[in-house]
């Protein structure tokens, strides 16, 4: 039996070779407008354009370390309280026992269960690693 | 031809007989949540049951594991027999569902499932999952017809997500009207990325899901969706699902974020209890000075700080720029515990006299109306339990009786007139003790210098709940007045909001704890860079040291942390601790309103101003700022209501909410009745409940 919707794949529809989510038109408007950005302009409003591009960049580096910086905090956070919790090593066992159950059933429903294995198997990680 | 219609005339006339003229089309206002284990099991149960209990939300878990789903359970005439929504007097047992799961296997059978469908199809009751792979479920016998399906498609698997909000326009009044849509939330726990298929496939009842992400990855797959389930030819949907495909749990930032719409959705905005989000700042020790952290030394070497009156108008400049700055904080005003022998000429000769000379005192005088104010003790005194013998060494002087005790309470009410600093009678009602002395025992040992041999000073404690605290306190601050205790969040036994009846105080009521949250903000601090020698001689130096591995300490510190990092990581803690929706302050020193720079900074600034700026990343709903006394007055309402047996049914044909309760309840929060206080979109009443059953007006708020 196959259910029929477990197999559809969203990542699976796009063909290899391709970037992802950019369809062959699109890649090629893509490109084009790159190349038009590129080297249009000269002189002094191609020097404005680079220094805006230049300031740019420089903020977007920035907004882009304080953003790795806040996620790095977050990441510890989590971690330190996680270890707080005398219970979570059991309920992470009980989730890798419970995805372990839904990859079971996905097998029975002719649906490939590997995605919730791998869940199983990081839960059964994080459980033993308290 | 004739005979079939006349056929179906009758069959017409036969179901509007069978039907009640007047079916009640009600709910009981309470929370289905179907886990798939007990708390030490279930991480999605462990993370939403505090949740329920902290907005006061009653509710009935349903272990899918060890219990069957029957209909009776979910709607039952008085006889007790399973009945529909349509038959007279026939009431749904919850308005809402909350799944810790989203398959339930094995536990869940899809008998059960077809049954938890039908009576949320009924009763028109909304269903929120919490986590779990996507599943679409047929069943193993012919015609292996679909019994659950939340219409998405696995796509990929992740942990660290920078999660864009993309709430439909039709939702924008309904659900996370709080969050700063405009940021991205970010996901730090194993999620699986979805597609919506939207598709015409459809269950076994005819209805297609039809999916619309709330929250989608960089790659526009969905995180968090609704499920509406149509059916053709019907504009309502059938059934409405709240799916979470992210792995929540109590202690992911995250999750905090996304708690209270799992209760919202799945209750329709309409439910006994409420949320609120708090932030107050303590500072304590007002009046006086503290040690300060020689960074040269790694410990304290006799320097002290006393705040200056320059100090106090900084930060009547520094609160009105926070205010200016960050509009959640509303009318913030820092709260401060205060040590009057400091304000006072002599504190030893009576009657007191304000020293209005000493410029700190001025500066309080003149500024006290942007502040608040609470009982700190006239002299900081310790109010642990004396040692046995009492001749035994000790770190600290100790009270033999409580009225000397009381004096301590007393004389410090007299500052307050005094310097006649604003709600006095409020707060005669409340205390922090110095140090939250009297709670615990430390035996004698709270000066390091004095114990070079202990590596931690507080291992020979004896905690609050194995009789460590002093009952001559409790005996003395009953006969003070006092109702409302400070307790402190980092010890044991004290990070619960409780009366104190374990211990004998010869009144009739007991005190009621607070607790407060501390924060790595040291009292012996004025400047980051003290802060930053100090945390790194707590939480690394000291550590390698002893030949130990700081990353195993409790501050996790791998490496020495810079100022910013800290500031960081504490703005982020007390971001967690606003988002679980209690009510406790967070507590600091007056070092820390030192200015340390020209342009007037303070670490209690630089603080709120971190956390501030953090909340408004994630959320735009206003932070309430309470009064200690007010937190309490609160507290003991919100213990009183959850002590008792509240009844609510929301009658969606009248649009209103009957309310009773097994005893009084003068203060009860309900979340979606008319006229109540406006907050986040919603409106809260604030009602008093009791025997007699009470009916109002339901409000969803839907169009605020």
């Amino acid at each position: 039996m196959n259910v029929g919707n477990c197999q559809v794949f969203a990542s699976s529809q796009d063909k290899p070779g391709r970037i992802p989510g950019i369809s062959g038109s699109r890649l090629g408007i893509l490109l084009s407008l790159l190349f038009l950005f590129s080297f249009s302009g000269t002189g002094s409003a191609a020097d404005l354009a680079n220094t805006t591009a230049e300031k740019t960049d420089e903020t977007t580096r920035k907004e882009q370390a304080e953003d790795q910086n806040r996620k790095k905090t977050l990441q510890l956070n989590d971690f330190k309280l996680r270890g707080h919790e005398s219970l979570f090593p059991e309920q992470a066992k009980s989730l890798a026992k419970g995805y372990r159950e839904t990859a079971k059933m996905l097998g029975e429903q002719g649906c490939d269960p590997k995605p919730v294995l791998d869940a199983a198997a990081y839960f059964e990680k994080q459980s033993e690693a308290f | 031809m004739k005979r079939k219609l006349l056929a179906a005339i009758a069959m017409l006339f036969t179901i509007i007989a069978i039907a009640p003229a007047h079916a009640d089309n009600a709910v009981k206002l309470r929370t289905l949540v179907i886990a798939t284990g007990e708390m030490a099991e279930d991480l999605g149960l462990a993370y939403i049951k505090p949740v329920l209990d902290e907005m006061g939300v009653p509710y009935v878990v349903l272990n899918a594991r060890t219990q069957d789903l029957t209909s009776a359970f979910l709607a039952a005439s008085s006889q007790g027999m399973a009945c529909k929504a349509e038959e007279a007097g026939c009431i749904g047992n919850y308005n809402g569902v909350i799944l810790t799961d989203a398959d339930l296997v094995p536990g869940f059978t899809p008998a059960e499932w077809d049954m938890l469908h039908d009576y949320e199809k009924n009763f028109r009751v909304r269903e929120a999952v919490l986590s779990g792979w996507p599943v679409t479920y047929a069943d193993p016998k012919a015609p292996h017809s679909i019994y659950l399906d939340y219409g998405l498609a696995y796509s990929s698997s992740g942990y660290n997500h920078d999660a864009r909000w993309t709430i439909p326009g039709r939702y924008s009044k309904e659900i996370f009207e709080y969050v700063n849509r405009n940021n991205p939330l970010p996901i730090t726990s194993l999620a699986f990325a979805t597609r919506p298929r939207n598709d015409m496939k459809h269950l076994k009842d005819g209805s297609i899901p039809y999916v619309e992400p709330l929250l989608r990855t960089g790659q526009d797959e969905a995180l968090l969706s609704i499920v509406r389930y149509m059916k053709p030819g019907q504009s309502a949907p059938v059934r409405e699902v709240l799916i979470s495909t992210i792995t929540n749990a109590s202690f992911l930032m995250h999750s905090k974020v996304l708690a209270y719409e799992f209760v919202n959705w799945a209750t329709q905005g309409v439910f006994i209890g409420a949320r609120f989000i708090h932030l107050a700042a303590h500072v304590d020790d007002l009046f006086r000075t503290n040690s300060q952290w020689n960074p040269a030394l790694d410990k304290e070497n006799g320097d002290t700080y006393r705040l200056t009156g320059a100090d106090i108008t900084n930060a009547v400049d520094k609160q009105a720029a926070l205010r200016a700055s960050h509009p959640t904080a509303g009318n913030f005003k820092l709260d401060f515990a205060f040590n009057g022998a400091g304000a006072v000429v002599n504190p030893r000769v009576m009657p007191l006299a304000a020293n209005l000379k000493d410029n700190l005192v001025a500066a309080i005088v003149s500024n006290k109306m942007h502040f608040r104010f609470i009982n700190h003790t006239f002299t900081h005194a310790d109010m642990d339990k004396s040692p046995v013998p009492a001749d035994a060494p000790c770190d600290y002087h100790t009270f033999t009786n409580a009225e000397a005790i009381r004096a301590e309470i007393v004389a410090n009410q007299n500052v307050w007139a005094l310097l006649d600093l604003p709600e006095r009678n409020e707060n005669n009602r409340v205390l922090v003790t110095g140090a939250h002395s009297g709670l615990k025992d430390q035996k004698c040992t709270d000066n390091p210098a004095l114990h070079p041999d202990m590596f931690n000073l507080q291992a020979d404690d004896i905690a609050f709940d194995a009789g460590g605290a002093n009952p001559l306190l409790l005996q003395a601050a009953a006969t003070a007045g006092v109702a409302y205790l400070a307790a402190d969040t980092s010890q044991k036994a004290q990070n619960i909001e409780q009366y104190i009846t374990q211990y004998e105080d010869g009144s009739k009521t007991d005190r009621l704890m607070l607790p407060r949250w501390p924060t790595n903000i040291f009292y012996n601090v004025a400047n980051p860079s003290q802060l930053e020698d100090e945390y790194n001689y707590l939480y690394y130096q000291k550590f390698i040291s002893a030949g130990e591995d700081p990353c195993k300490a409790p501050a996790m510190a791998c490496s020495p942390r810079s100022y910013r990092e800290i500031l960081a990581i504490e703005a982020d803690i007390a971001v967690r601790h606003m988002l679980s929706f209690n009510r406790w302050p967070h507590f600091f020193h007056q070092s820390n309103l030192a200015q340390y720079d020209k342009n007037g900074s303070t670490l209690q600034f630089d603080w709120l101003d971190a956390v501030f700026t953090e909340y408004e990343r994630l959320f735009n709903l206003p932070v309430k700022n309470l009064p200690y006394y007010k937190i309490g007055d609160y507290t003991a309402e919100s213990l009183n209501a959850r002590s008792a047996k509240i009844d609510g049914v929301w009658n969606r044909t009248t649009n209103r909410a009957i309310l009773s309760a097994n005893k009084a309840v003068p203060h009860l929060r309900v979340t979606g009745l008319s006229r109540g206080e406006v907050y986040g979109g919603q409106l809260i009443g604030n009602i008093s409940v009791g025997t007699k059953a009470t009916s109002y007006k339901v409000d969803r708020g839907l169009t605020r």
